[in-house]
């Protein structure tokens, strides 16, 4: 098997990984201490933006960037949101960040902080995740011990507080202005951007929302340099990738691989292979919100934000689902409409009501009524609530409703032909 | 019945109301630590947290509906909340939503006539490598099987007839 670097999940062998005395055991809280006492908040904005570091909560927006929109003359304060409402169905890699890597999320998090002269900063974590949790509160009490966070911060004159805010179970939390809607005690709506929240975000305040895993990977740039980052993987996708993967391999999990690494690699040589003999029918490569791969597809996708638009899809949350031929794609993708139709927040006409008739209508293809104009229908459906809405929520609803039609229509019109499903094993409803 | 919450809870409430830039951020910790407390966010707490921001119950109601794992109404001491979503589907949960349902005689939605369990099925809870998977109350129970299942249900069984309900 080939050597990955390991930037994130380096040292997540030792079972106690998560305690401070771990993470600095194994050098760790040198790059923030480095970051303050060295170098100005400029410099580590031009580190990031050189590192070619892109955003890994899916939409893959380059990460310097977004912290040199912060609007630094505002005499607003201003606020860091760190994204843990993990929610993209198939993606667990936050998780194990912050159940196991905790504090360099927390360290990341000082530095972000520091660069965007923030002094109150929030982990959004979703209500269902106890354990992060219970142990980010824990690392953020054993940070505040130690001189890591509080008032002059190792004496340079820096502070900062870090308040670990659980949410209680919307999907939608996960969108980063429905987050701060959430954050501000209101539904968690998703707002109209621009004012985009870098100008106009928390409170009415200057807002940076990164992804966990983005800012778990800030302090090992700093500590290596961005020249080192940017070396591994592709050019425009450079770094390692945390990768969940789930369904019908024998071994899921999550998986650290540089970009720009062959997306059959992760399942055969990491994941050993489909489970039981299955042969594979499909992959989702970054969670349901990204169009699906076919096996033919597969083979030649590469795993890197660039390489999967090429082929039509996106590398999205790093949710890697994969379908065997045991699985019923008509009600995978019933499973998946369902699961936008009960997230969609109501706000925008197009999503509610698109997301509902599609659950609709393809309920009777599941029960074996379907009917052949109804899958133009549900095309219709799709493609009428891409595109109009506050959100992304309805194009990523739009997504799986599409590829699944195009790429599996052969599934859907057996459906009709045999009145259900004939061929696969789950076959109750 | 009045309501009332303990000294601990009020002391939690405090500190919330206090510690954000704009007070309106407690709400959702407040929430929590009413629902931690009494098992549910009910009509009675409703106006006692509208009380305590100087909203209206309409406004508390509205947020309050938005976000699932909050109860309005008192469920069973153990809600099993079991994945639907899409990596549960493709290990089969159907199985151990049968099984749960044959051992607790319930559909979802429902609780047992003693009151011990509730089933719901939840979307995707962040376990997908080691689906199928349920959360009871706030705990994970991943890589399940029917046999475990069983043996987990009897657990609590157990446990609520010695320590009541």
């Amino acid at each position: 098997m080939r050597e990955h670097k390991k930037i994130l999940t380096a040292n997540l062998d030792d079972p106690e990984s998560h305690t401070l005395k771990s993470y600095e055991a194994h050098g760790g809280y040198k790059a923030f201490q480095k970051a303050l006492k060295e170098m100005t908040p400029e410099e580590i904005i031009e580190e990031m933006k050189k590192s070619g570091l892109r955003g890994r909560g899916g939409a893959g927006f380059p990460t310097g960037l977004k912290w040199s929109f912060m609007d630094k003359k505002s005499p607003k304060p201003k606020y860091l949101v760190n994204n843990s409402d993990e929610s993209e169905p198939g993606t667990f890699k936050d998780r194990l960040l912050m159940e196991r890597n905790t504090h360099q999320m927390l360290e990341g998090m000082i530095i972000a902080a520091y660069a965007l002269d923030v002094h109150l900063a929030f982990v959004y974590i979703r209500g269902e995740y106890t354990s992060c949790i219970e142990n980010t509160e824990r690392a953020v009490e054993e940070a505040k011990e130690k001189g890591y966070l509080g008032k002059n911060i190792l004496g340079t004159g820096f502070d900062l507080e870090i308040i670990v805010y659980k949410g209680a179970g919307a999907y939608i939390c996960g969108d980063e202005t429905g987050m701060l809607s959430s954050l501000e005690g209101k539904r968690g709506y998703p707002k109209v951007k621009p004012p985009f929240p870098a100008i106009q975000g928390l409170f009415g305040c200057p807002t940076v929302v990164n992804n966990t895993e983005t800012l778990a990977t800030v302090p090992w740039i700093l500590q290596n340099g961005s020249d080192t980052y940017a070396k591994i993987g592709p050019e425009k996708s450079p770094g390692t990738r945390l990768f969940c993967v789930s369904g019908h391999v024998k071994k899921p999990g999550v998986y650290e691989l540089e970009m720009g690494s062959p997306l059959m690699e992760l399942i055969n040589d990491h994941c050993g292979g489909m489970q039981n003999g299955s042969r594979l029918k499909g992959i989702i490569p970054g969670g349901p919100s990204v169009p699906i791969l076919t096996a033919e597809e597969c083979d030649k996708a590469i795993l890197d934000f660039d390489s999967m638009k090429e082929i039509g899809s996106h590398l999205g949350s790093g949710g890697v689902i994969v379908f065997g031929e045991e699985a019923c794609m008509v009600r995978s993708l019933l499973v998946l409409t369902e699961f936008f139709a009960d997230e969609s927040c109501g706000q925008c006409t197009p999503c509610r009501e698109g997301t509902g008739w599609a659950v609709k209508l393809l309920h009777p293809f599941v029960e074996g009524k379907g009917e052949l104009p109804d899958l133009d229908l549900l095309m219709d459906v799709a493609d009428r609530m891409k595109f109009r809405t506050v959100c992304t929520l309805a194009d990523a609803a739009a997504s799986p409703i599409e590829s699944f039609i195009i790429k599996y229509r052969k599934e859907f019109e057996d459906h009709i032909a045999n009145g259900g499903c004939a061929s696969h094993s789950q076959t109750q409803n | 019945m009045s309501f009332e919450l303990s000294e601990k809870a009020k002391k939690e409430i405090e500190r919330e109301l206090g510690r954000y830039p704009v007070k309106d951020s407690a709400l959702l910790p407040v929430f929590w630590i009413v629902h931690n407390e009494r098992g549910c966010v009910d009509d009675e707490a409703v106006e006692y947290i509208a009380g305590l921001f100087d909203f209206s119950a309409a406004k508390v109601l509205g947020v309050l509906s938005f976000y699932w794992m909050l109860r309005r109404k008192s469920a069973g001491k153990y809600v099993i909340s079991l994945c639907k979503n899409i990596s549960c589907y493709l290990r089969e949960y159907e199985n151990i939503l049968t099984h749960l349902q044959d051992l607790l005689k319930v559909q979802v939605g429902e609780t047992t006539k003693d009151g011990v369990f509730t089933l719901q099925l939840a979307e995707c809870l962040g376990s997908c490598g080691t689906a199928p998977m349920m959360m009871v109350n706030n705990r994970y129970y991943e890589d399940l099987t029917r046999e475990r299942v069983t043996e987990l249900v009897e657990g609590w069984r157990k446990e609520a007839m010695t320590n009541g309900k």
